[in-house]
């Protein structure tokens, strides 16, 4: 699955292919094993026009994130899944949708344990294009971001409300595949930012990187999709397409409720552009 | 904050110190394990910059409280560096918690045991009944200097829990602290005694239900109250500056019982024994002492129901290297790096981490870690009670467990120091109900 370093890598096509048609990506998260293996991967199969999916890593302890993905987490643990499972599922998603970038979300004691070297070689194996562990500042990312590097796969640093101009140097300093901005201080699925804040947010980036600017963390229905797509790269939403798996008595509704609410935020991107 | 210690006392120190157990080496710093990093020259000058001692320790926040404990570093740096600040410690520790707390010699234990003379280092007797507030003060001032206008704080058998209400009522600073549902069960009285004194206590019912939940949703409310909020962590875990902050600020401790103890036997201990969770009240007692390399240290964790079982809180004992809660340390966690539940009868134990410098000082072979299980510290909880007349915590009674266990091997002429670091009036319920006896409004 490597590729040469000449050329375009999976994120890096997304992003100027639809920065050519002048799109926001939009980007789906979901937990792997929630509710089961099969049914998060057959979730994660049935997203139709979904420019990046992010496959959310399970942890004991989710310190960034909301009750939603608090929950899933749980749930997906109380099974087992492990980053193994993490892998298959990337691989067989890889196999369905060979052009859709895939980035791994999650915390860094897994990884660890794991041993970073494995899980860049796991990674890399299963089709992954990048990896976001929100515990791990850019003080800490060394190891992880070259062992990730080595494998072309990002190391995708995060960039949030409270980043001051010299915080933003710093984290776009060795920055890769794109700027995960957390639109709102807060955990996922929790407060809303408003269009100001959001604009500022992202015109405050644009001085310290050339990387697309992807936002997340607090957006969950179509006028919030539509404000960041106004100013950002990409928009992503976790906690809402989560929360209707939870709230699903069966994979098949679970299915086609992700799938309708899908369409209702896609409502959200600027029309004609989609 | 110099310290008040001769230059000659090594020399007087008895060098010939037997321990019950032979896991103990003789000399200790002397010959340390092959496999273990040599020690530092200074102890003292850790953390390094990056909050690192040795491979442990660092900043794993979100990057959305990154530039908090930046600016908290920077403030930290400054107050330390400030006369005045610790000249307001100084006369806060006096006048409001009590300090210095005694050093008092346990005549009647020492005479039951029959081995070394034991001392307790009595911060029981501090206002609100544990070592814990000796850090709050600390970091309430570190507050007020910053501005900030609210306290978070998480807390496990309550005890920084009140210590923290009662700075934040001291210094008119409104409230928030996490506890777990279980320990709020437990723990009763403490919760009470918050709500007393103006502080909002949030129930965290994931996970365990105990200290490692509220600490987790403390730094899910930190992150989402970012412009005002102060987050006063109770011990030397989180992200770097807190493990050294914290020890620093609990360090009076040790220094104090330097002092005491040179007044009484005009000498330095040979072992100091504290009780180990997150482990603020060990570091505080050992860190002055660590570069006399003479003085050994016994950190005591808990083996809630015995270490080959899954029910205990024995980090270091059983734990492997691991992040949690901002640092890298010892945890107790799975095959997959999922952190496990802890379990001890002591709520301010069952914690599956531990300070980052701990699991320094255990790799280095500094400090010596060892564990006791919930019978046992019970067992010695009572024997403090009927011998001393002092009803310790369940927390020192771990501490209080070792020192039955290493004292009467060790020659009559030899100093233990243990920290006594919390009272007992929490854990009665917890303690009459592990006897099967309940406590009703009679009696």
């Amino acid at each position: 699955m490597r590729e040469k370093s000449v050329e375009r890598t999976r994120l890096q096509r997304c992003f100027q292919d639809l920065r050519a048609r002048k799109r926001c990506a939009f980007s789906v998260f979901l937990t792997a094993g929630d509710p089961s293996l099969s049914c998060s991967q057959r979730l994660l199969e049935s997203l139709e026009g979904v420019d990046l999916i992010e496959i959310g890593m399970p942890f004991s302890d989710p310190v960034a994130d909301g009750e939603t993905i608090q929950r899933s987490s749980a749930r997906a643990l109380a099974h087992g899944t492990g980053l193994h499972d993490v892998f298959r599922i990337a691989q067989a998603l890889r196999k369905k949708k060979p052009a859709t970038p895939i980035v791994l979300m999650g915390y860094a004691n897994p990884v660890y344990r794991f041993s970073i070297a494995s899980f860049a070689e796991q990674a890399s194996a299963s089709g992954v294009d990048g990896v976001i562990l929100v515990d791990l500042p850019p003080e800490e990312d060394a190891a992880c971001r070259i062992a990730l590097a080595e494998k072309n796969i990002a190391l995708v640093r995060l960039a949030t409300p409270t980043s001051d101009e010299e915080r933003l140097k710093t984290i776009c300093a060795d920055a890769k595949g794109f700027l995960y901005v957390v639109s709102v201080a807060g955990t996922t699925g929790k407060k809303q930012a408003d269009e100001r804040q959001l604009q500022a947010l992202a015109q405050s980036l644009r001085k310290h990187t050339e990387l697309p600017l992807v936002a997340g963390f607090g957006v969950r229905d179509k006028e919030q999709v539509a404000h960041v797509a106004r100013h950002f790269d990409g928009v992503v939403v976790g906690s809402a397409f989560v929360a209707e798996v939870a709230e699903s008595a069966s994979c098949d509704e679970a299915v086609r409720r992700v799938h309708q609410r899908l369409q209702e935020l896609q409502q959200g991107l600027p029309i004609g552009l989609q | 904050m110099s310290e008040i210690v001769s230059q000659s006392v090594s020399e007087s120190v008895s060098e010939s110190v037997s321990l019950s157990s032979s896991s103990l080496p003789r000399s200790l710093p002397r010959s340390l394990p092959r496999s273990s990093p040599p020690l530092p020259e200074r102890a003292n000058s850790l953390p390094n910059q990056e909050g690192r001692f040795g491979a442990f320790g660092g900043r794993y926040m979100p990057e959305t409280l990154m530039p908090l404990v930046l600016d908290l570093e920077a403030a930290w740096r400054a107050a330390n560096d400030d006369a005045r600040y610790w000249q307001e410690i100084e006369h806060f520790s006096r006048h409001y918690i009590g300090r210095p707390s005694p050093l008092y010699f346990a005549e009647r234990l020492t005479e039951h045991l029959g081995g070394a003379k034991i001392y307790f280092k009595r911060d029981e007797l501090n206002h609100t009944g544990a070592h814990k507030i000796n850090n709050c003060l600390g970091q309430i001032l570190l507050a007020k200097r910053m501005g900030k206008q609210r306290i978070v704080a998480e807390t496990g058998a309550g005890q920084h829990g009140v210590a923290t209400a009662s700075v934040c009522a001291r210094f008119g600073l409104p409230c928030v602290v996490y506890m777990g549902a279980k320990d709020m069960e437990r723990q009763s009285p403490n919760v009470y005694r918050m709500r007393l004194l103006g502080s909002k206590v949030v129930s965290c019912a994931s996970g365990s239900a105990s200290l490692k939940d509220a600490m987790n949703e403390a730094l899910r409310d930190w992150v989402s109250n970012v412009e005002d909020s102060y987050y006063l962590i109770g011990s030397v875990a989180g992200p770097h500056p807190y493990p050294e902050m914290v020890r620093d600020l609990q360090a009076v401790i040790g220094r104090e019982t330097r002092t005491q103890l040179w007044e009484a036997e005009g000498r330095l201990p040979d072992l100091l024994v504290a009780c180990v969770g997150g482990g603020s009240n060990a570091l505080g007692l050992f860190h002055p002492f660590l570069d006399e390399s003479h003085v050994r240290m016994l950190g005591v964790e808990a083996a809630g129901k015995g270490t080959q079982t899954s029910q205990h809180a024995a980090t270091l004992t059983k734990g492997s290297p691991g992040i949690l809660h901002g640092s890298m340390s010892y945890v107790l966690q799975d095959a997959h790096g999922q952190i496990q539940e802890a379990h001890s009868i002591s709520a301010g134990l069952d914690y599956p981490g531990v300070g980052p410098e701990h699991a320094f000082l255990k790799d280095s072979g500094r400090v010596e870690y060892a564990s006791a299980t919930d019978e046992q510290a019970l067992d010695a909880f009572h024997l403090c009670a009927k011998l001393e007349g002092i009803i310790p915590a369940l927390e020192p009674s771990h501490a209080l467990a070792a020192v039955v266990a290493r004292a009467p091997a060790m020659p009559k002429d030899a100093l233990l120091v243990v920290n006594l670091c919390g009272r007992g009036d929490k854990d009665i319920f917890t303690v009459a109900r592990a006897r099967g006896e309940t406590i009703d409004d009679k009696g």
